[in-house]
């Protein structure tokens, strides 16, 4: 399998993202243009929970999916959980995240290896990337939240 | 029959013993890694398995290897986000029986688990 160029893997990203939430519910999400993320600017894009997931073998990086609350909640009462608590919002985050990255490998393939998510909740100041590497952040808006995905890979070989 | 559940999201796991109680199933035990999972499965010997890839400590495809080497008879049937079908085939030759990808609906783990005990 030829290997996907960084262009390819942020189409693939924000396609899977949009099936997701369109798969999550009957409304399909309202997605933003992907647009580079500005130094200085992370902390507008850490909302109340991230899920970091880092990428090796045909790219090198970090994606970090990041909800806020709302959204979370949602998507936890989706899966049958009545009153969701900040660890079932963190549970879900981390679970979101997994799902949109390891559904994008139909297309990139399996040397688009992906770690576990580690979640972040509270909204931290800095964004856990890679320095140096060009970063990217695609929002998303469903059933009245918002979810960041951010795409930050390595420079091409 | 017994039915264990593995994977790192208490979430997924509460869906799915929700799901699968009742359906053909009485006792259910739950597993949070590949490590708990192989610990789970030798000492209590379910009957089905339903394990998660991208876990801590010790990976799915991991302890599937672990898990037919000591007990063979264990139905093993995978539930995971990784949709390449590299993953599916890496699986079956660890000796998965059955590939149900995230997110599910009940009908899909309904029908799997039907298709791998039938």
């Amino acid at each position: 399998m030829k290997k996907p160029s960084r262009d390819e893997v942020l189409g693939r990203l924000v396609a899977s993202a949009t099936r997701f939430f369109r798969g999550a519910g009957d409304e399909a999400p309202i997605v933003g243009s992907t647009v580079p993320l500005l130094p200085g600017r992370a902390r507008e894009v850490l909302l109340d929970h991230a899920a970091r997931i880092e990428v090796s073998g045909d790219q090198q990086g970090v994606i970090v999916f990041s909800l806020e609350e709302r959204l979370a909640q949602s998507l936890a009462r989706r899966l049958g959980v009545a009153q969701p608590t900040l660890a079932h919002c963190a549970d879900m985050t981390g679970e979101a995240a997994n799902t949109v990255v390891g559904n994008a490998r139909r297309e990139l393939g399996a040397n688009f290896r992906i770690s576990v998510p580690t979640c972040i909740s509270g909204r931290p100041a800095e964004l856990p990337l890679d320095r140096g590497a060009e970063v990217r952040v695609t929002a998303f808006d469903w059933r009245g939240g918002r979810a960041y995905l951010v795409v930050c890979l390595g420079l091409e070989q | 029959m017994k039915l264990l559940i593995v994977d790192d999201s208490h979430i997924i796991r509460e869906t799915i013993q929700g799901i699968l109680r009742g359906h053909r199933f009485t006792e259910v035990r739950q597993a949070a890694d590949g490590v708990s999972a192989v610990a789970s499965a030798l000492a209590w010997n379910p009957d089905v398995v339903t394990m998660d890839i991208t876990m801590p400590e010790l990976d799915g495809l991991s302890a599937v290897d672990q898990i037919t080497a000591a007990r063979p008879r264990i139905k093993i049937l995978i539930v995971t986000a990784l949709a390449d079908k590299q993953t599916a085939v890496e699986a079956v030759r660890r000796g998965a029986e059955g590939f149900v990808l995230k997110p599910f609906t009940p009908e899909d783990l309904r029908l799997a688990l039907d298709e791998l005990l039938d």
